[in-house]
């Protein structure tokens, strides 16, 4: 029975050292210090933590004392050291094996087309959905000229412009521009800022913006050139992350079924958070790039050459030490094709190379084939890797 | 369970030690700071935090993971330190020092109960500016109250009160939103 007695809760100490404690818990804390010294240190430690906060100092060396000391307690680690040496080795000579760059100035495609079949390029084209549901095929060579809630909009066929006639109206209306494989657009917001979108890409937009923000969301890749005005923060949503820049050159890539959100400054300087946690938090600087990795919901960051990751507006696609698996589902997004790999190494065979994206599909997949490294077969839209 | 998940588990199973490494230095300085609030006290923290490392390479091939790698970190951390508190005879019925112990690992996107930690973010957005800030700068980030005290530009003692409002009206507005009875 006594035992039970003198057991604490938490509550009466923390009372205690917030000041909030009333005369009757008071005398049971005291009590329960006096009985024991262990009782008395752990209310001494805590009083201390609650006035000064953490003692744990986050030092390297600190974390690298502890790690020795549990690394000389392990029994197993003598036995497995030697397997472990070697399977380091190995794994060292497969990432040497596969590093090898590919040469990309030089000529013909040798390449096994076994069908009539032909595949095309990406091109300019896109789908416009006005807020009020009218769909418009936008395409290369084709002229539109339509006004919608005051707003006129204004398409050559390869880009879309929207030319806001001061309308403040305070209930936006959005439109949604959809992107297929295999197609780009440009577009020109109401404030002036320009979007370019990547194939597979849905972006939607309001046809003016509020005077304190200006919000779009994005499904896909697009390269983004805001046009500055501190008093209205420009705002991306993708998925579960946002993107907050006043203005600047930055790059999204935030593909529903990729398991990361890319994001890479250009130039200026943006934030980047997560929906579900404001406090999961980012500050970018140019050729900065961060990651969200949406299984853990955290945000990495890392130095990068943005070039690589914005080239594809350009015209061109840059890989450097990339995957293939990687290098694919690009291709596949821009040409319109299945990608199987026969042999699942060659997803991890890295490459590097910078390629027109005007150009053929046989011609890019021959210069890689040239590494001698991979074979391609190319028949009804589908490429196997061999 | 996560594919990543089970590729680690299965390289600690073949004894991969710098998987076994990299875990370590990944998670250590946040499992001490979560051990640290529920025990204040340094040694207890890291023969806690170690044994439990040691552990899991000595009996990785008997330890049966369901959830996650973290959770199950996170879970054998806080059964340990409740295991301390019980044999010098302290309870923690209101989870006050549970949630102590995760505002302190500052890794609150890693504890075991995300729907409680979506909650607390709710909640002290519900706060008033100033006693949010003052909050968020000494649970989220980990400073202390004199620094806190000298990035906002008020007195320490502001902001000793101010996090004890803070704590109380969170309290109350966790109450209204939880069925864990919440006293901070």
């Amino acid at each position: 029975m006594s035992k039970i007695k003198n057991i604490i809760d938490f509550e009466i100490i923390w009372k205690k050292l917030h000041n909030v404690i009333s005369k009757d818990e008071e005398n049971i804390l005291k009590k329960w210090i006096s009985e024991e010294n262990t009782h008395s240190e752990y209310y001494k430690n805590a009083e201390n933590y609650y006035s000064k906060g953490s003692t744990f100092d986050e030092k390297p060396e600190n974390i690298s004392t502890a790690w020795k000391n549990v690394a000389s307690k392990l029994q197993y680690k003598r036995k497995f050291g030697i397997k472990h040496l070697a399977y380091l080795s190995i794994a060292a000579s497969i990432v040497l094996m596969l590093a090898l760059v590919f040469n990309w100035n030089n000529d013909e495609p040798k390449i096994a087309n076994l069908t009539e079949n032909v595949i095309e390029q990406g091109e300019k084209k896109a789908k416009l959905i006005l807020d009020n549901g009218t769909e418009y095929e936008l395409l290369e060579g084709k002229d539109l000229l339509i006004e919608e809630s005051g707003v006129q909009i204004k398409s050559n066929g390869t880009t879309i412009e929207y030319n806001s006639a001061k309308n403040e109206s305070a209930t936006l209306r959005y439109n949604t521009i959809i992107i297929p494989r295999g197609g780009e657009f440009s577009l020109k917001l109401s404030d002036g800022s320009r979007v370019w979108l990547n194939s597979e890409t849905t972006f939607k937009y309001p046809l003016w913006f509020n005077e304190n923000e200006r919000k779009v969301s994005l499904s896909g890749e697009a390269y983004f050139e805001v046009v500055k005005n501190v008093n209205a923060p420009f705002r991306v949503q993708s998925g579960i992350q946002m993107v907050e820049v006043l203005g600047t050159s930055f790059n999204v890539s935030s593909y529903e079924e990729d398991s990361i959100i890319f994001t890479t400054l250009v130039e200026g300087k943006v934030s980047v958070s997560s929906l579900h946690n404001p406090e999961v938090k980012q500050t970018l600087n140019p050729n900065n790039q961060s990651l969200l990795i949406k299984n853990e919901g955290i945000i990495n960051k890392r130095k990068v050459e943005a070039y690589k990751y914005t080239a594809w507006k350009d015209g061109r696609f840059y890989f450097k030490d990339e995957r293939l698996s990687q290098i694919m589902k690009t291709l596949s997004r821009w040409y319109n094709v299945e990608v199987i790999f026969e042999t699942q190494n060659a997803k991890e065979m890295k490459f590097t190379g910078d390629l027109k994206r005007y150009e053929k599909i046989e011609k890019i997949l021959s210069k890689i084939e040239k590494t001698n490294e991979v074979k391609f077969e190319l028949k009804d839209k589908i490429i196997r890797v061999k | 369970m996560k594919i990543e998940e089970q590729v680690l588990l299965n390289e600690l199973k073949n004894r991969n030690y710098k998987v076994y490494e990299a875990l370590f230095y990944d998670y250590y300085p946040s499992l001490i700071r979560f051990a640290e609030g529920y025990v204040f006290n340094r040694q207890v923290c890291e023969d806690i935090v170690q044994s439990t490392f040691i552990f899991i390479w000595e009996n990785v091939n008997k330890i049966e993971i369901t959830s996650s790698f973290k959770a199950y970190l996170y879970t054998t951390i806080k059964n340990k330190c409740l295991n301390h508190l019980r044999a010098i005879h302290i309870q923690d019925k209101h989870n006050l020092l549970y949630l102590e112990a995760t505002l302190n690992s500052h890794d609150t996107s890693k504890i075991e109960d995300p729907e409680i930690l979506k909650k607390i973010d709710i909640a002290i957005s519900e706060l008033p500016e100033k006693m949010a800030n003052i909050f968020k700068l000494k649970y989220l980030q980990g400073k202390k109250n004199s620094e806190v005290a000298e990035i906002l530009q008020v007195s320490e003692n502001t902001v000793k009160t101010q996090l004890q409002r803070a704590k109380f009206k969170l309290r109350k507005l966790l109450a209204k939103s939880t069925a864990v009875n919440f006293i901070l």
